[in-house]
């Protein structure tokens, strides 16, 4: 079974130190829920995983399927398997979701000489759209402009589907979505998931997306260090009582996770 | 193609293209009242030329124009009342030239939507994009996007002019470039000139290199830096592409497109 392997991760951005030792490991079929406080390093990670140049590998290893994913590039790593669903999606002014979403493919094919036809393409994109009840229009539409906040997260969504990863991160994919939107993106990712084999890393704030993508574990970042692990049963208990008491007992404090905030590397990072 | 001669009356047909030679004189085009056609023309600047296109009454035209040749032009349309024209304008000059397109709405309800792509690469192009609104209820959406590259400079304004008394008009300008070297340079202004208090005016523009983030966005889904690069260099071809409805034409237009985005 493929893994994702991190170990002793410190991940730095504008000369703040935000990730100090991660040790986490994600198999495929797997699911884990990413939880903290608001500037704790959960997008870090998600971004260090996916070669953001704005962060800056201190020390520390990523491996996945025994390779060694950070000397890889952003584009190496997709194409190896890693899928970030990110929490503020960039817009791409020109080009459509069907010529990005075909071009992906493609790239993600030539290797092993088996490009999608674009008539087979086409079927299986339209299709997609349906599974996530998405306008029919959004496949010519130019990549995220002038998409709603539920648009962008159901296009990341959809670019999972077609681009079938083996490990996906889902940053904050349920913010921005209505409840019903919440299950529709669920279902899809559950459908996906259990397909493929697909491992999940999943950051939310929020219960209710939990309650339909079952996590198999719990990992807890405070102030870029994994502060407590557990099973679903931690869900309950940091959605009653916070996350104050996990704090305390780590010996970490609130001071340094509001320096985090205030150096967190560019917008749309909380 | 059919050879385009000086005086041709056009826009007989629905879909209507043409090889035009530009030799050393002025030229004038005219579309009749009463059409509806898209009319594919293929340029070749052999000197220094102004070109006009007067367009009849109601009618409703389309026209793709794209010139090769490295010489300075000038092309003017003429709309008449209640007609319409969409026109995709594209050239690949390799030398210092001045292009300047020039759009005048003559009148009431005509209507014009514009869509420039201008490329540059070890040359200066300028000139400008002037839209006239000469009558009441006149409307024109004006897309320009601009790319340079390897010591090229493009500078060039869009003007729109909405005179006095020209009730209810409306105009839009919305300039891109993109500068894809150190060494190259975009200067573009989208100007309006209103005289008028009853119009609904709009402008915008963006210069700049590419956003690391889109790049980064498009790598993260398995594109090479280049291919992002190119995707988003093609974004700026691909609606005058989408617009050459013939084979013939549009095997012409498109390695003369994709040469400008190096490929």
């Amino acid at each position: 079974m493929s893994e994702l392997v991190i170990k002793d991760l410190y991940a730095s951005a504008q000369g703040t130190m935000i990730l100090k030792g991660i040790n986490l490991t994600l198999s495929e079929g797997e699911t884990v829920a990413l939880m903290g406080p608001n500037g704790s390093g959960k997008s870090t990670l998600a971004y260090v995983i996916m070669g953001h140049p704005s962060y800056k590998v201190e020390s520390g290893s990523i491996e996945f399927d025994g390779k060694d994913v950070l000397s890889m590039t952003t584009d190496e790593r997709s194409r190896l398997g890693l899928f970030l669903a990110m929490q503020s999606p960039y817009e791409i002014s020109g080009v459509t979701n069907r010529d990005f979403i075909k071009q992906a493919l493609d790239k993600r094919n030539t290797s092993e000489k088996k490009l999608v036809s674009y008539y087979k393409f086409s079927v299986k994109l339209d299709k997609a759209i349906e599974e996530l009840k998405m306008d029919k229009d959004l496949a010519d539409r130019y990549v995220n402009e002038s998409f709603s906040g539920g648009e962008k997260k159901k296009n990341e969504i959809l670019q999972m589907k077609m681009l079938e990863p083996r490990i996906s991160i889902l940053d904050e994919i349920d913010s921005g979505l209505d409840v019903d939107a919440v299950k529709i993106v669920s279902e899809n990712i559950n459908e996906l998931k259990s397909r493929l084999n697909m491992g999940l890393l999943v950051v939310s704030h929020y219960h209710r997306l939990y309650e339909y993508i079952k996590p198999n574990r719990v990992v807890v970042l405070i102030n870029g260090v994994i502060a407590k692990e557990g099973d679903n049963s931690l869900l309950d208990y940091i959605d009653t009582n916070g996350y104050d008491e996990i704090r305390k007992e780590a010996g970490l404090f609130e001071e340094d996770t509001v320096e985090l905030l205030e150096t967190c590397a560019f917008k749309g990072n909380k | 193609m059919t050879p385009l001669k000086n005086n041709m009356l056009i826009g007989e047909k629905e879909l209507e293209k043409y090889s035009f030679d530009i030799e050393n004189e002025n030229y004038i085009f005219e579309i009749p009242d009463n059409k509806k056609t898209t009319i594919l023309i293929y340029s070749n600047l052999k000197s220094e030329s102004n070109i006009t296109f007067n367009i009849g009454e109601n009618s409703i035209v389309k026209i793709v124009y794209f010139a090769i040749g490295n010489y300075s032009y000038s092309l003017s349309f003429n709309i008449s009342k209640d007609s319409s024209l969409e026109l995709y304008t594209s050239d690949n000059n390799k030398a210092n030239s001045k292009i300047v397109k020039t759009v005048n709405l003559l009148g009431e309800n005509s209507y014009f939507k514009g869509y420039e792509y201008i490329y540059s690469s070890n040359n200066i192009i300028t000139g400008g994009f002037y839209v006239n609104h000469l009558s009441k209820n006149t409307t024109a959406e004006s897309v320009l996007n601009y790319l340079s590259n390897n010591n090229g400079y493009i500078n060039r304004d869009a003007v729109a002019t909405i005179d006095k008394n020209m009730d209810n008009s409306s105009s839009s300008e919305n300039i891109k470039g993109i500068i894809l070297s150190k060494d190259s340079k975009i200067d573009s202004k989208p100007i309006l000139v209103i005289s008028c208090d009853d119009v609904h005016a709009s402008h915008g523009c963006a210069i700049g290199t590419i956003d690391d983030n889109e790049i980064y966005y498009l790598m993260s889904r398995g594109l090479s830096k280049e291919d992002s690069l190119k995707i988003i260099c093609k974004s700026l071809i691909s609606p005058i592409l989408k617009e050459a409805i013939d084979e013939e034409f549009y095997n012409l237009l498109k390695p003369a497109l994709f040469e400008t985005i190096g490929e």
